[in-house]
């Protein structure tokens, strides 16, 4: 790159000094912010926060915290949580890298077309997404009658507000960057491994099993930590498509900050999710570094 | 290997990805199909289309409010994210400091804090400065989401600008601001003007931010469109997201017009 590179630290930093503002006043200051409200005392029940006692100031106290260990309620939110994210990741990935797979092997234009396709749905509004979903999956909507046309069902299936609205939005919402990250790493694979492992009598299938899917992994397994990250702080969809079932810590944190007015719980979900997703990435950091020492080892 | 098998899979392998594809737009050319219904009910258009649930939206001061809002936050989270993401792609990129790595990355931190959580974090820290419900709060917040996507584009563009441009009008005399506005700026225009535009997208079409941040003054587009999703499925909303699909349709067309410049 850059073969020459100044190295005056003052103009760089007058250079960085909108982002790093940015970043400390807007992001570390509100997250140690967020910290500290969770561990106020809360002041709700005071009639809709008119007297500003969504906390009480000065306070300092593990009320919050105390709540949310002993809670049954919250335990079955972060127990489903937990095992929402991990399914979605799942089929996210399931479905992500057929598709990576074939939009890889398109020829140029099309390909091209194809991933414009993919990205429009993460630019687009979500809400717009989850309208048109809802207009889809409906009782009277096409997917349910492509069901009885086809005699799949003979009455209308729900498919709104319950696990399987959710878990459909949800893909939508992740799938655009599963799918992207999936195209770049298929097209970085050198393509003459496949022709060699053709050459020396592979089917098509087993030089897909013993050498394209192996050299993929990498990109497979950094499409199940994001997809996890993602899904893990999934806010939208259980709100618009899922029932009380169907509760995020996500939707608790607007349900606790907006409908009970009890900001320090709230602050302290967030808290707890915030801890989670360093612990997930953690875990991921300490895998890649295991699996390159094992790769340097062989 | 013969001819037969192997061209009946592509077959079956380019239906799938069509069909695959054709999922992946379904719901939202479905919204925007419907957007165009004559009647009350909810059925998509067949014989004659109609702009009536568009008039209404027009028409209508909660709805034209929130697109208002919707664009003055957008134009200023680009200007924030268009600063701070160039500025910090420029320092990346040529000069050298201690930090450079752990800078690199905290850019990218906001991508993957959920929104909920920014919103937590954001929401007592505007209130205490007195912001809450502003126009400012929001598009900071949308400013902060958009800075990895400018500062990736910007910097991956600034990788790209051959060194020896800069150094030969450095070498002339030209001074390091006259240089960048004279060399380097106009080189990284498009990756710019496809950063700005994503940036405003993504602002246009934030909705959880908007909802932690937002009061009754300053309702986003989103912000209106969520509670008529709870509850009723309101054809106004066809005619918001037929809106907004508009916008960010535009955009993409200029972002593609933008990066084929580039190629040229």
């Amino acid at each position: 790159m850059a073969p020459h590179k100044p190295s005056s630290p003052l103009q760089a930093l007058v250079l960085a000094a909108p982002a790093l503002a940015l970043l400390l006043f807007f992001f570390l200051v509100p997250a140690l912010l967020l910290g500290r409200v969770s561990l106020y005392e809360g002041g709700g029940q005071s009639g809709f926060g008119i007297g500003g006692s969504f906390y009480k100031p000065g306070t300092w106290s593990l009320h919050a915290y105390r709540d949310l260990l002993t809670d049954g309620y919250f335990r079955s939110i972060l127990a489903f949580t937990l095992k929402f994210c991990v399914a979605e990741a799942l089929v996210t990935v399931a479905i992500a890298y057929p598709m990576a797979f074939l939009i890889s092997r398109m020829p140029g234009k099309w390909k091209l077309a194809a991933v414009a396709v993919v990205t429009l749905p993460k630019l687009a509004n979500v809400l717009v997404v989850i309208y048109g979903l809802k207009l889809l999956m409906g009782t009277t909507g096409m997917v349910n009658q492509f069901l009885q046309a086809f005699g799949l069902s003979a009455a209308p299936v729900d498919l709104l507000h319950n696990l399987t609205g959710t878990m459909v939005a949800e893909t939508y919402l992740i799938l655009p960057y599963a799918v992207l990250i999936l195209i770049v790493t298929l097209d970085r694979i050198d393509p003459s491994l496949a022709q060699a492992a053709r050459g020396l009598g592979a089917g098509p299938w087993r030089t897909f099993w013993r050498v394209t899917f192996p050299l993929s992994m990498p990109g497979v397994a950094l499409v199940f930590f994001l997809s996890l990250i993602f899904a893990f702080g999934a806010f939208v969809s259980p709100h618009l498509m899922g029932s009380p079932e169907e509760l995020t810590i996500a939707v608790d944190v607007q349900k606790q900050t907006f409908e009970n007015l009890n900001w320090p719980r709230g602050a302290a979900e967030a808290v707890i999710m915030l801890a989670t997703l360093i612990v997930i990435a953690l875990v991921w950091q300490a895998l890649t570094l295991a699996s390159k020492r094992a790769r340097r080892e062989t | 290997m013969s001819a037969g098998p192997v061209s009946s899979w592509m077959i079956l392998a380019r239906a799938t990805a069509a069909a695959l594809l054709a999922l992946v737009l379904a719901p939202l050319v479905y919204a925007v199909w419907i957007s165009f219904s004559p009647g009350e009910l909810l059925e998509p258009p067949t014989g004659a289309w109609s702009l009536r649930w568009y008039r209404q939206f027009f028409e209508n001061p909660q709805w034209t409010a929130a697109l208002r809002n919707s664009f003055e936050i957008a134009v200023l989270a680009v200007a924030g994210a268009l600063v701070a993401g160039t500025g910090a792609a420029l320092a990346v990129t040529r000069y050298h400091f201690r930090g450079r790595e752990v800078f690199n990355l905290a850019i990218m931190l906001p991508l993957f804090v959920p929104a909920v959580v920014l919103g937590m974090a954001l929401l007592p820290f505007m209130r205490a400065l007195g912001l809450w419900g502003s126009t400012f709060s929001i598009a900071v917040a949308h400013s902060l989401w958009s800075l990895p996507v400018v500062f990736l584009v910007t910097r991956s563009a600034l990788e790209g600008v051959d060194s020896d441009l800069e150094r030969a009008a450095r070498g002339l005399g030209a001074g390091p601001i006259r240089t960048f506005l004279r060399v380097t700026l106009p080189l990284i225009a498009p990756a710019l003007g496809a950063g700005a535009v994503m940036a405003f997208v993504l602002s246009l079409n934030e909705s959880v931010m908007a909802l932690f941040l937002g009061t009754p003054n300053t309702e986003t587009l989103p912000k209106v469109i969520w509670p008529n999703l709870r509850y009723t499925l309101s054809p106004l909303v066809a005619a918001a997201s037929g809106v907004s699909m508009a916008v960010t349709v535009a955009g993409l067309l200029g972002i593609s017009r933008l990066t084929l410049w580039k190629r040229r």
